[in-house]
């Protein structure tokens, strides 16, 4: 099977890319993902869970993600729950948006988007 | 056990708001996220929040998998459809035909008839009638409108209307107009306003007013080019200068309320001023009449009645036949009366077909499904669950159905150039036929209904699959005795539906059949006929016989002329005029109605009406001679028992001390159209009932329109200003008046056509999906020692099962129709048992051959072949 061009998913939608990065380290439940992008974002990024699991089913089915089984959480009253894991090919498609983000950036210092106050600030 | 966690039930429905296939895959995962949040809400205050967030999300999230669901579901769909392209254009095509017929007569009827009239409140619009001795409605006369509008409390106001012809003069060539007299109220009444001037007020009704005039949008167009300029200026009708007040919106119309008012009006003038007669006796008025608010038709008619009552108590000595009595109707009611019949049969017979479409929709479906158990049942061991199924089988027929509909609606679009012919340019609102909102919302209603319906039985067989899913069945073999069985019952109500569906479609062919070949009482063909209308003030009234005669007599002096004559109203015309008579020596016995004709001497030669005693009409027949009339066999029948009228005396109503003497019986004449019983007739010579307005009959040794040049250059030798106008050979008159039940015929004939090729094709296709799934059975019989023919025989008896129960349905449903369209329809009564004869020899016929072909086929297996296969 040829290798999946990781390009072709880009750009992601930034729910998205949270999703992927919250299950960079360890394979997460769906209550997992939303608390660690919540506490990643600081609170910025606050994922429903309709939402999330719309986001899930689209990427179990675009390869990005796949189940890792279904076991009890002991931090969760050891209800048994479906974990979800970054495959290659997602962690392929997360390098390639954050390089993508980062070239974006580039360009903007580049054009002096941000301004003297900006770098003064920063400097 | 575990106890539930709070608001764990209410989170579970919201998960109903997702599609099946979230549900299944994620709806735990989804319910233990939301438990585990709303478990995290400590106080009140957040757990409302945590409630909002939940359903904000879900209402932005579960719309749009839905409609993802339904993309692949839809992509599916149409995959499947490709790879089956005859299963998918037999079924398009099926429901093609079955919607588009159902569309297509929806749409003439919605324009024709159960379009709202285009007026303020049109359900509380009645027509207003007198009603005859025999309870048919007649018209009234003036001083009766005036007592209904004074003395009834249930109306709000009652308008007449009189059909007028009036001669355009002043603008280019002399030329007849339609016209109509109205109550100034009527417009006002039925909420209609002008679109251009003004329409009539109280004023223009009073006599000595200036005269007004009211334009119809199509005149005002044709004539004027639809300048507003116009109003105000004069317009010369009949040789008086009127004034055009306004003109009418382009959606008015005004429903002919019986066969003497036109379909089209050019120009209205108000109806005071131009009343030809206010004599009590003189009925000639239509009359619209609105109810008050809180009236309803019933009470009105009960009122109406005792008003009735009244006024014949009041003017007793103009009622001698007793009281009259009068009716309203609502004015829907009215209109739909006259085609109800046919509308019904009509309506039936496409109820049939689609039921037929659906029926051979679902028979295919489920063929199909059949040869899917083997997909369906491994989709259903991968997870599938059977709601998932059944909804995949569900877009499945939404699709086939969109399309057919689609499809259908094109078809019946296309169909509507009948909608052109002549024969149909007499209906009320013809030329507003096309798509509308109401033609679209029907097909799509109707191609709804007829997914559910053929998706029924698919869906049921659905169960079953879950079953093969459970016991782990996933070979391929015969069908299923179940599966059998809704095939046969399928193959059986479409038997039931064609038999009904052709009998009664024959029932109402063969009726308007048997009409077209009774004898009309006269001889139609070569005769050319043309109105010759006198302006007023032409020449006084004692001088039109004089007139007529000298037409005739230069008339008959061409070559190719055989014979001339005239009359004032021509046969199946629809122009009538009734009046009563009464028998010298029976003066106590009720007068007896007739319509009174008035001819010149060669009328009965000129239309080959048969003389059967006495005499026909002679030059000494004038002014001066004795008052003389003829009568048909029916009215002398009336007259005396024997049938012997010629000698007696009658005495007109109008004139009662003026004696007739009978002179001569002729044939009876089918006055009102060759599917009506003739109507009792007095013809008088016209010297003695002179009129200024008759029909010119002129029988020639050829075709008759060939005549009309020279007919009207002989019209004009005696008199260059004379208008000839409906020009028409007498037998397109004939073919006029059975327009209406022929056309439904018809219609129904080919709907009845349909049905039987449609079931045609569904009985073909049970019974080749049959032999086709009985391959090996077959084989095997024919291995171990049946005959070709024992197959043959095996299979035939199967489709007899079949047709016989189907007819045994069928045939008394057709019954019951034909009984109630008899019933309506006097021409459909009496076709006997012929239809029902005929409908199920051809189904009959028509299932042999469709079961026959496949069993041919069964009967040709090559058993060593097949079972090697095996």
């Amino acid at each position: 099977m040829p290798a999946k061009d990781a390009n072709r998913e880009l750009p992601l939608t930034p729910a998205t890319l949270h999703v992927l990065l919250s299950l960079a380290d360890s394979e997460k439940h769906g209550y997992a993902i939303i608390q660690e992008v919540a506490a990643r974002t600081g609170g910025e990024v606050q994922l429903g869970a309709g939402t999330l699991y719309a986001l899930v089913k689209r990427l179990l089915e675009g390869g990005l993600i796949d189940e890792s089984g279904d076991r009890p959480d002991p931090s969760m009253d050891d209800e048994r729950r479906r974990y979800y894991r970054l495959t290659a090919f997602g962690r392929d498609v997360a390098i390639a948006e954050v390089k993508r983000l980062e070239d974006v950036v580039r360009q903007a210092r580049a054009v002096r988007l941000f301004g003297r106050g900006m770098r003064r600030r920063t400097s | 056990m575990k106890r539930r966690r709070p608001g764990a039930r209410r989170l579970r429905a919201l998960t109903w708001l997702f599609p099946g296939s979230v549900r299944e895959a994620h709806g735990r995962d989804i319910r233990q996220v939301w438990q585990a949040q709303h478990d995290a809400a400590s106080s009140t205050a957040d757990r409302a929040r945590f409630w909002s967030e939940a359903l904000t999300d879900v209402l932005r999230t579960a719309p749009r998998q839905h409609l993802d669901e339904l993309r692949r579901d839809l992509r599916y769909a149409f995959r499947g459809l490709r790879l089956s392209p005859g299963f998918a254009i037999t079924a398009v095509l099926t429901i093609a035909l079955g919607v588009g017929a159902t569309s297509g007569v929806f749409m003439l009827l919605d324009a024709v008839l159960l379009r709202p009239l285009p007026y303020r409140n049109p359900s509380r619009v009645g027509l207003v009638w007198a009603v005859g001795p025999g309870g048919e409605h007649t018209w009234l006369s003036a001083p009766e409108l005036d007592d209904l509008g004074a003395r009834s409390t249930t109306l709000e106001g009652i308008a007449g209307l009189s059909d007028l012809r009036m001669i355009l003069t002043g603008a280019g060539d002399p030329r007849e107009l339609q016209a109509a007299g109205v109550s100034a109220m009527l417009f006002p009444l039925l909420g209609v306003e002008a679109q251009a001037g003004r329409l009539f007020g109280p004023a223009d009704d009073r006599e000595g007013s200036g005269l007004a005039v009211v334009l119809s949008d199509r005149f005002w167009r044709t004539q004027f080019g639809g300048r507003s300029a116009v109003i105000g200026t004069g317009l010369t009708l009949n040789d008086r200068t009127y004034t055009i007040a306004g003109v009418l919106p382009a959606s008015f119309t005004i429903l002919p309320p019986s066969s003497v008012f036109p379909a089209h009006v050019d120009v209205w003038v108000p109806l005071q001023t131009h009343l030809a007669s206010r004599g009590r006796d003189v009925r000639m008025l239509h009359a619209v009449a609105r109810l008050r608010p809180n009236a309803t038709f019933r009470e009105a008619a009960a009122e109406l009645s005792s008003v009735g009552l009244q006024v014949s108590r009041d003017f007793s000595s103009s009622y001698p036949n007793g009281a009259v009595r009068f009716d309203i109707v609502s004015m829907r009611d009215d209109v739909l009366k006259g085609v109800r019949p046919a509308l019904a049969g009509i309506a039936c017979v496409v109820a049939l077909v689609l039921g037929i479409a659906c029926a051979n929709v679902a028979s295919l479906l489920l063929a199909r499904a059949e040869s899917r158990r083997r997909e369906m049942a491994i989709r259903a061991s991968l997870g599938a669950s059977r709601a998932r199924l059944a909804r995949q089988l569900l877009t499945e027929g939404g699709l086939l159905a969109a399309i057919g509909g689609a499809l259908g609606l094109g078809l019946a679009g296309a169909a509507m150039t009948i909608t052109s012919l002549p024969v149909l340019s007499h209906l009320p609102r013809i030329d507003q036929v096309g798509y509308g909102w109401r033609v679209v919302q029907f097909t799509a209603l109707v191609s709804l209904g007829t997914a559910v319906l053929f998706a029924l039985a698919p869906a049921l067989e659905l169960s079953r699959h879950a079953e093969d899913r459970r016991t782990g069945v996933l070979q391929q073999g015969a069908r299923g005795p179940r599966a059998a069985r809704v095939g046969r019952l399928l193959a059986t109500i479409e038997v039931a539906l064609a038999a009904a569906g052709v009998v009664v479609a024959l029932t109402m062919a063969l009726g308007v059949a048997r009409a077209l070949t009774r004898s009309p009482g006269f001889e139609p063909s070569q005769v050319l006929t043309m109105r010759l209308s006198t302006m007023p003030g032409v020449r006084p009234p004692a001088e039109f016989p004089t007139f007529f005669d000298r037409v005739i007599e230069e008339v008959r002096a061409l070559p190719g002329v055989t014979s001339a004559s005239a009359v004032t109203q021509l046969p199946m015309s629809g122009a009538m005029l009734g009046s009563s008579f009464r028998a010298d020596d029976r003066p106590d016995a009720a007068p007896v109605d007739a319509d009174l004709r008035g001819i010149t001497t060669d009328y009965f030669q000129t239309m080959g009406i048969a003389l059967i005693a006495g005499r026909a009409f002679d030059a000494g027949d004038d002014e001066r001679g004795r008052r003389v009339a003829i009568v048909d066999e029916g009215l002398a029948r009336r007259l005396s028992l024997d049938g012997q009228a010629v000698g007696r005396r009658i005495r007109w109503i109008r004139q009662p001390d003026v004696p007739i003497e009978i002179v001569g019986v002729v044939r009876a004449v089918r006055h009102r159209g060759l599917d009506q019983e003739p109507v009792e007739t007095v013809y008088r010579p016209h010297a003695q009932y002179p009129r200024g307005s008759m029909y010119l009959t002129v029988r020639v040794a050829g075709e008759p329109t060939a005549w009309s040049g020279s007919v009207a250059a002989a019209v004009h030798r005696v008199d260059p200003s004379q208008l000839v106008a409906d020009v028409a050979p007498l037998s397109a008159l004939e073919r006029r008046s059975i327009a209406q039940p022929g056309l439904g015929a018809l219609v129904g004939g080919l709907l009845g056509t349909l049905a039987l090729v449609m079931t045609a094709v569904g009985v073909y296709g049970l019974f080749a999906f049959a032999v086709a799934q009985r391959r090996r059975e077959m084989a095997i019989r024919l291995a171990v020692g049946a005959t070709p023919g024992g197959i043959v025989r095996l299979i035939a008896r199967d489709g007899a099962r079949i047709v016989g129960l189907g007819l045994a349905i069928g045939l008394p449903v057709a019954f019951v129709a034909a009984q109630l369209l008899g019933s309506l329809m006097p021409a459909v009564a009496a076709t006997g048992q012929g239809p029902f004869l005929y409908g199920a020899g051809l189904v009959i016929v028509v299932a042999a051959i469709a079961c026959g072909v496949p069993a041919r086929r069964a009967s040709r297996i090559e058993p060593n072949a097949v079972l090697r296969a095996e």
